[in-house]
């Protein structure tokens, strides 16, 4: 075949050879099938899907657009379109490669529409504002392969249904596409391949190269200094990491959050002056990024501090040291990040973990093992989220209408949407028309009308107004950091500017800030002479840990009671796990530790399921609701990935509750739905959904800051539909939500399920222990009440007249 | 609650109002708050306006009240204008024919001020006298009596022991003026901290309690 001769030599050139995996998947795609190709490592994964397209075009010359490439972050997209436009010339293929992303300037964007691509990259949401547009409609129909890149980070969130729905769409234009998914392997990899296909699609899964061998290391302190029991910025093994840095040629330098990679990024700096050092995270600025990026490819830095930024993404080039500050939660994104390292065949994958206290010892101890084990997390599908389905119904109505049977059964050939109740179809379709039973007696946002069957636009603004607001990321409204001459640095929420005044001093894009002035979301900001302290924070910080490392690290701690440590870890743990077992008692892996301590704060029970994060809100909020039911209590709650704290101010019945239905698994959903309106988290959730169906639009300009000038929290907005619209069901969505994606209600129940069975151990203590101690001095919490407001006053009324 | 303010007893009622003799004195409704959250495309039903309107029925009927005072923000924007919300509001003082009400003007009435003079609101020039008082919107002394304001819809942050965390909405009662908690149910409240000499009150549920901090 002329194409396989052509491609041979053209990889013989390079003096690489096809992985098997390469050509299975180009045989599969020439036999008409899909599929999804999964492995640890990122290495040869986008050729293996680009030149099955390739050679396809080398022997059946075909124009017009060819293959739509959906990559989640628009960062990756030059990247892509770069690789993917690599090969071309030199194989002798006359194909134009461009990018279609929300950085598109609007030239570029209508040249596209006008002559459309060979290979058009793109995003989940721009890929829907294409399908929004009628013009653009007909060019999908020449379709060949359609590759979602980076499946894994978009499965599980609204964007990978968004994404889902969007394949619908384009199985009905494209009948010829062929669908090919790129995903780092998952603990339900089938379970991935089946949401991309749909209903009636066979998905062939295809495994990558084999992972390299992989080492995980962990830096430590001298082993006289003592290890902090909670924090998370790790910089006491500052110099270690700063060593490592210098010791290696290029390095990355990955952190879990945004401000730990702020803090790092100026640590390292003072630590290692003169050192080519970047910094790569979301909030940058495109061109900070890029310098980043090419930095790193040149050499001309040899190291970048970076978030998940830089976890994904095609052929950055590999880096010989990589770094993982902090925990990495999970195994497969330590698996991800440890992949960036030694990219020559066979070569050994390094990542040298850095903890931050000694719990996460642990969890790098748990990590490794289960590693080892080849043990790796699921990512759960999400199911028929209804503001996602009201946002494609009038997307697709703008994009000529549609006639709501045939659309249903697209919809419903979705993994996401396949057992979507003819109830919520019509409650979807009636409110992307009209905005719901209570909206009906508005006009203004009446939004489709049914003309002869088919479902169309009301009015041209509708359509416009749709498109700017398509999409299912929510944040806090953002302010763009600029410099007085204009130069851009990036973007920060605008809740952290909201408290700055001018002359506040803080640290941003490695540098030392000073707020000039804020107006109209543009913070203009000079040099400070003197260093700034305050870090801005950005939304969904923290990363729960994983199920599967949960599982591992109680394990390993149960091991350690009976077993001598045999890790560098275990080794340094030890002394806190005695510490422990003097003051409380070491859970093994069948019994529930619960302490109890009395402080001058109050009454403090600590409960230690190792269940993560997410599972232990949910707990918490469910424990302070049975308690607080019992007696009038007011309870503060905080949590981490292994337990939980109940403080309040008068002693809670916990030895009664615990012996009765603390536990229980009976009326458990009616509880936790109590215990969600009582902790408010519904009410969290409900702007967002809003925001997705198209309750709330976001605007730009001048209408997106009068939209803000309202000030209507999202706490009122959920108040006025509970009350006006109960029948409204994002409501309903937004309490299913927290059960099911916040608080991972099945899980909940199976973690109540497995703590009544095992031994209950109940100790009081006489000071915070090292278990004890993270949530001790935890401040973010939340709050359950039942007592009366007037008992509170009260209470705070003496304690303020005792310090009078 | 009864207090003493500028050598006069005064009422503090939990509805988030001051009522002195047969005055009741509110301030910030933002009335039409809701209209105005639909015209910025955040599409709240109606309810709202006409809630705050039944509760000050409520509040007026207490209290025998011959007149109402509003302390500005009585309207949240142009768009109280709306039809609907216009007619509700017209149909309200309608029902308190006999009543007062009067009000100065707010930064949020400037461009609503058509709409006072159409529903009948009396409006009266800010700092105006009325016995000891002097109606006002933004916080300030003015000489030759005792200022109520609005505008700055204070709450008052509460801490007690086991990290209890409240936040209220405060009278905050100075020596030369009190600012008055917003009256509207769509408000949120502003943190305030009490000035040395203040006496700040809070609606707890539907009873008043302070002054905080104790023993002022």
């Amino acid at each position: 075949m002329k194409g396989d001769k052509t491609i041979k030599a053209w990889f013989a050139a390079r003096g690489w050879r096809v992985f098997p995996f390469q050509r299975e998947v180009w045989d599969a795609h020439a036999a008409g099938e899909s599929g999804l190709l999964h492995c640890t490592t990122g290495a040869g994964k986008t050729y293996a899907v680009w030149f099955a397209a390739l050679r396809e075009a080398l022997e059946h010359p075909r124009s017009g657009l060819q293959v739509l490439w959906i990559t989640p972050l628009r960062a990756l997209a030059a990247d892509t379109e770069n690789a993917l436009a690599e090969p071309l010339a030199g194989l002798g293929l006359p194909w134009t490669v461009a990018r279609r992303t929300g950085d598109t300037s609007g030239h570029a964007r209508k040249k596209i529409a006008d002559r459309p691509p060979h290979a058009l990259v793109t995003t989940p949401e721009s890929l829907a504002v294409l399908l929004s547009q009628p013009a653009f409609a007909p060019h999908f129909a020449s379709l060949r392969m359609i590759v979602v890149d980076e499946w894994h980070e978009l499965l599980g969130t609204k964007r990978g249904v968004l994404t889902e729905l969007g394949l619908g769409r384009l199985r009905a234009l494209a009948p010829a596409a062929r669908v090919w998914g790129l995903s780092a392997t998952l603990g339900n990899t089938a379970e991935a391949a089946a949401a991309l296909g749909g209903v009636d699609r066979t998905m062939r899964l295809v495994r990558g190269e084999v992972p390299k061998n992989l080492r995980i290391e962990t830096l430590l302190p001298p082993a006289e200094a003592r290890f902090p029991w909670a924090g998370h910025l790790g910089l006491q093994l500052l110099p270690q990491v700063a060593g490592r840095l210098r010791a290696s040629a290029t390095s990355i330098v990955f952190t879990n959050t945004r401000a730990q990679a702020e803090t790092w990024f100026r640590a390292l700096g003072e630590a290692l002056p003169g050192f080519p050092l970047g910094l790569h995270h979301g909030s940058l600025s495109d061109e900070t990024r890029r310098e980043a990026e090419e930095g790193l490819r040149t050499g001309a830095l040899r190291a970048v501090v970076a978030t998940s930024s830089l976890d994904l993404g095609v052929d950055f080039a590999p880096v010989e040291a990589v770094l993982q500050i902090g925990s990495p939660k999970g195994v497969a994104r330590l698996l991800q990040r440890a992949g960036r390292s030694g990219h020559r065949p066979g070569a050994e994958s390094v990542v040298a973990c850095v903890p931050a206290n000694t719990f996460e010892l642990v969890e790098i101890a748990a990590a490794r093992d289960l590693a080892g084990a080849g043990v790796i997390e699921a990512r759960e599908p999400l199911r028929a989220p209804l503001d996602v389905l009201c946002q494609h119904l009038v997307t697709v109505a703008i994009s000529g209408g549609f006639v709501p049977g045939d659309l249903l059964a697209e919809v419903r050939g979705t993994h996401a949407y396949r057992d979507l109740s003819d109830e919520d179809w019509q409650w979807a379709l009636e409110f992307a028309a009209s905005g719901g039973a209570t909206l009906r007696a508005y006009p203004e946002f009446a939004r489709l009308v049914d003309e002869g069957g088919r479902y169309v636009p009301r009015a041209e603004a509708v359509a416009r107004l749709h498109r700017l607001n398509i999409g299912t990321i929510t944040s806090d409204a953002s302010v763009e950091v600029q410099f007085q001459n204009g130069a851009r640095l990036g973007s920060v929420e605008e809740s952290f500017v909201a408290k700055m005044r001018p002359g506040d001093r803080f640290l941003f894009a490695g540098r030392s800030l000073e707020l000039v002035r804020v107006r109209d979301l543009r913070a203009t900001v000079r040099a400070a002479r003197r260093g700034a302290t305050t870090v801005p924070r950005w939304m969904g910080g923290k990363m729960p840990l994983s199920t599967c490392l949960s599982l591992g690290v109680r394990r390993r701690i149960d091991r350690a009671r009976t077993e001598a440590p045999d890790t560098p870890e275990m080794v340094r743990l030890a002394p806190v796990l005695a510490v422990q077992a003097r003051l409380s008692r070491v859970p093994g892996e069948e019994q529930f530790l619960v302490e109890r301590l009395t402080s001058r704060e109050g009454h403090h029970a600590f409960f230690y399921a190792f269940a993560g994060r997410l599972v232990h809100e949910g707990l918490a909020a469910l424990f302070a609701f049975r308690l607080a039911r019992r007696a009038p209590l007011t309870f503060s709650l905080a949590v981490n990935d292994y337990g939980f704290e109940l403080l309040s101010a008068e002693p809670a019945p916990l030895a009664e509750a615990l012996a009765d239905d603390l536990l229980s698994g009976a009326n458990l959903l009616d509880d936790i739905l109590g215990s969600i309106h009582a902790a408010e988290m519904a009410r969290r959730r409900f702007r967002e959904i809003a925001r997705v169906a198209g309750l709330v639009n976001e605007g730009v300009g001048r209408a997106r800051k009068s939209t803000r000038q309202l000030t209507v929290s999202s706490s009122l907005l959920y108040d006025v539909f509970a009350k006006y619209d109960p029948a409204n069901r994002l409501l309903a969505q937004a309490t299913r939500e927290v059960l099911e994606s916040q608080l991972e209600q099945t899980r909940l129940r199976a973690t109540l399920g497995e703590l009544r069975r095992r031994e209950l151990l109940l100790v009081d203590v006489a000071a915070p222990t090292p278990f004890a101690y993270p949530l001790f001095v935890e401040r973010l919490r939340e709050q359950l009440s039942t007592e009366e407001l007037a008992a509170r006053l009260a209470r705070i009324e003496a304690a303020m007249e005792g310090a009078v | 609650m009864r207090v003493e303010l500028a050598g006069e007893t005064v009422l503090l009622d939990a509805a988030r109002a001051l009522v002195w003799g047969d005055a009741v004195v509110i301030a910030d409704p933002h009335f039409g708050k809701d209209a105005s959250a639909r015209a910025g495309a955040l599409p709240i039903p109606r309810g709202p306006t006409a809630d705050d309107l039944a509760r000050l029925d409520a509040l007026l009927a207490r209290h025998a009240a011959r007149e109402l005072w509003m302390l500005g923000d009585v309207f949240d924007s142009v768009h109280a204008g709306e039809a609907g919300t216009r007619e509700t509001l017209a149909r309200w003082r309608e029902r308190h024919g006999e009543r007062r009400i009067r009000m100065v003007a707010g930064n949020h009435d400037r461009r609503a001020l058509a709409v006072a003079d159409a529903v009948g609101f009396e409006r009266l020039p800010d700092g105006a006298a009325i016995g000891p008082w002097r109606l006002t919107h933004h916080p300030a002394e003015i000489p030759g009596g005792y200022a109520l304001c609005g505008h700055i819809h204070p709450g008052l942050r509460l801490a007690g022991r086991g990290r209890d965390r409240l936040r209220l909405p405060a009278f905050v009662l100075g020596t030369r003026r009190a600012i008055l908690p917003a009256f509207g149910g769509l408000t949120g409240l502003a943190n305030w901290e009490p000035a040395p000499g203040e006496r700040v009150y809070v609606v707890a549920g539907d009873a008043v309690r302070g002054p905080y901090p104790p023993g002022r």
